[in-house]
């Protein structure tokens, strides 16, 4: 309650907070009502198994045309915590919105135009909020003086990025970014409990499952605690997917989707039908860090920042994850003023990326306001008139790569202590 | 500013040159100032094929032309044919159509490598309600990927986006009430913080 307080008491968290709330009911990204085409089972239809109804269940057309049956190719704990969320809710929801997330055929100016579409999209956005606060709440434990909090304020809750992928964009990476936040900062007191909430996260989205095997080598005292790490980490994972494991749907799109073996697709050929893959070499150069270095210092950040960063760099990812290196880099950016040069050019990086991305993430989001927006020129057209799109595109990745050396390198002359 | 009219969105399936003549799509245009046809022709061949695309009217009458070849087809988007804006096209059936110009100095096989491999993507699954392709004049169970837009001044544009705004928000005044003072809330915790 202090730390509410706390915050309620701040004009840079009002700031914020007034932000996010004028933007949440206007804009979001299809992914948004994807999403939460999914999640409505659970609170309308009591859906228990959302993956069978992914597999054989009626499908929204304006869903089948942006994501086909993979609308929904995330773990069970997504779909129960957005679920029990909406469930709380439901009443503010009206009896409308079972038909509105539904769709009307191919009628997608219907839905664009609905009249209590800004009602919608605003509640879809609440559980962020909520995941958001315990972020702040995470940065506040990895500081120390009234200054560094306040610094955190102006680094994540004033972050353009934090406002756009949540509450312009609509994607929930808030949720398993703020966990493994948490985890980082109880792993340093209670290393067990830290890797079972880094498996928490992993719940969410796969991704933090590969940080477990360098936190455990980076700060484990003993092998026997890192088997207990290892096991706690797991532990949280496996209970939320096993009752699903049976399911082929769930097997396909989830376990093993292709989106979660999207760092395999860079590999560099070394003769024969071989490759190596870089950002396997990569990986395994973090662990050789992380046990011969990063142990000595108790350092669970430093192999996250750089495994993410070489992730980003070596991958053709998804805007949104970006969101999973952030809260870190905000840590980094509050202790050491060295580094707050970085912390501005990877923030413009992200902005560079999403202006020259193929996919509609710019204007379109604020189609809602107004169905116009949609024919206006997409930003990678604007780009693209400048100088060749696809030039841009392999420059910036080229500037992801470099970023990611540099910072690895910062990160492993010991600047982060 | 070019607005959608109609967008058939979805692909499964490929209409191929080498057995036809033509291809094409009848569809219904709801606004006037129809200006763009955007078709999703593909060319991985780098064939070029000279092309011409007819926007037909329903009294078989071709209302725009366009010469084109195959080397103008975009592998990555579909490929817009803009013309002058029809300025009495809304409630009219048009049939926008793809025909490869073909040499007659070439003998017949010849002829068909020159066209064999351009395809257009299609979808069978009958979303699209206004009409449907066409292969050689005769109607198939396919929609072409397409889209079509039409003209309209930007001012027209600003003023129907704003009334229709405001007017979607009187329609929801309950949450309009509730997010006014929660905006208001916060405004007023501000001006006491420190």
């Amino acid at each position: 309650m202090k730390f509410v307080k706390e915050l309620f008491h701040s004009k840079i968290f009002l700031i914020g907070l007034f932000i996010r709330l004028l933007i949440m009911p206007f804009t979001a990204h299809y992914d948004l009502r994807g999403i939460n085409f999914a999640v409505f089972q659970l609170p309308f239809n009591h859906v228990i198994n959302i993956y069978e109804v992914a597999k054989s269940g009626p499908l929204d057309y304006i869903t089948g045309v942006n994501f086909g049956r993979e609308y929904f190719i995330y773990p069970p704990l997504t779909y129960f915590t957005l679920g029990s969320f909406m469930w709380i809710i439901k009443p503010l929801y009206g009896s409308e919105f079972v038909h509105w997330i539904q769709g009307y055929g191919n009628d997608v100016l219907s839905v664009i135009t609905h009249p209590q579409v800004f009602r919608y999209l605003f509640l879809m956005k609440i559980p962020y909020l909520f995941f958001d606060l315990l972020m702040v709440f995470g940065l506040y434990k990895m500081v120390k003086t009234d200054k560094e909090k306040s610094l955190i304020l102006k680094f994540w809750w004033l972050n353009p990025i934090t406002i756009f992928l949540p509450y312009i964009w609509g994607q929930f990476d808030i949720i398993p970014a703020a966990i493994s936040l948490i985890s980082v900062w109880v792993l340093q007191k209670r290393p067990v409990l830290g890797a079972m909430l880094l498996g928490i996260a992993a719940a969410y989205k796969n991704y933090p499952l590969m940080f477990l095997p360098l936190v455990v080598v980076a700060i484990a005292k003993n092998w026997k605690q890192g088997l207990a790490m290892f096991m706690a980490g797991m532990l949280p994972f496996v209970l939320t997917t096993a009752p699903f494991a049976w399911h082929s749907f769930f097997r396909d799109t989830v376990l093993v989707s292709w989106q979660s073996q999207k760092m395999l697709d860079f590999m560099i050929g070394i003769g024969g039908d071989i490759g190596i893959y870089p950002f396997v070499i990569a990986y395994t150069l973090i662990g050789f860090w992380s046990f011969y270095f990063a142990r000595t210092r108790h350092d669970a950040i430093g192999p996250i920042v750089m495994s993410l960063l070489l992730y980003y760099a070596t991958t053709n990812f998804h805007q949104q994850w970006f969101l999973w290196i952030l809260p870190f880099l905000v840590v980094y950016a509050v202790k050491y003023i060295s580094f707050r040069p970085l912390f501005y050019w990877i923030v413009g990086l992200f902005f560079l990326r999403l202006v020259s991305l193929q996919g509609n993430v710019t204007t379109e989001l604020f189609v809602w306001l107004a169905p116009a927006i949609d024919d206006l020129p997409k930003s990678r057209y604007l780009v693209g008139m400048l100088y060749d799109i696809n030039k841009v595109r392999n420059i910036v990745a080229s500037f992801y790569f470099a970023t990611a050396i540099w910072v690895s390198g910062w990160i492993a002359k010991g600047e982060a202590k | 500013m070019n607005r959608t009219d109609n967008h058939q969105p979805l692909s499964t399936h490929n209409l191929s040159f080498a057995k036809a003549e033509s291809i094409g799509q009848t569809f219904v245009s709801h606004r006037p100032g129809l200006n763009i046809v955007s078709i999703c022709l593909r060319n991985p061949n780098r064939l070029l094929t000279p092309l011409k695309f007819d926007l037909i009217d329903d009294q078989s009458i071709i209302v725009r032309s366009i010469n084109f070849t195959a080397g103008n087809i975009d592998s990555f988007d579909c490929t817009k044919f803009q013309f002058d804006p029809i300025i009495g096209s809304a409630g009219k059936s048009y049939l926008a159509q793809i025909t490869p110009i073909l040499d007659p100095s070439l003998i017949l096989k010849d002829q068909e490598l020159t066209k064999s491999g351009i395809y257009i993507e299609s979808h069978g699954g009958g979303d699209y309600l206004g009409g449907q392709a066409l292969v050689n004049g005769q109607t198939t169970d396919y929609d072409l990927h397409f889209k079509t837009l039409y003209r309209q001044e930007n001012l027209a544009i600003f003023k129907e986006s704003y009334q229709d705004f405001f007017a979607r928000v009187t329609k929801d005044p309950l949450f309009f009430l509730g997010f006014i003072l929660f905006l208001g809330l916060v405004i007023w915790k501000y001006r006491k913080a420190k």
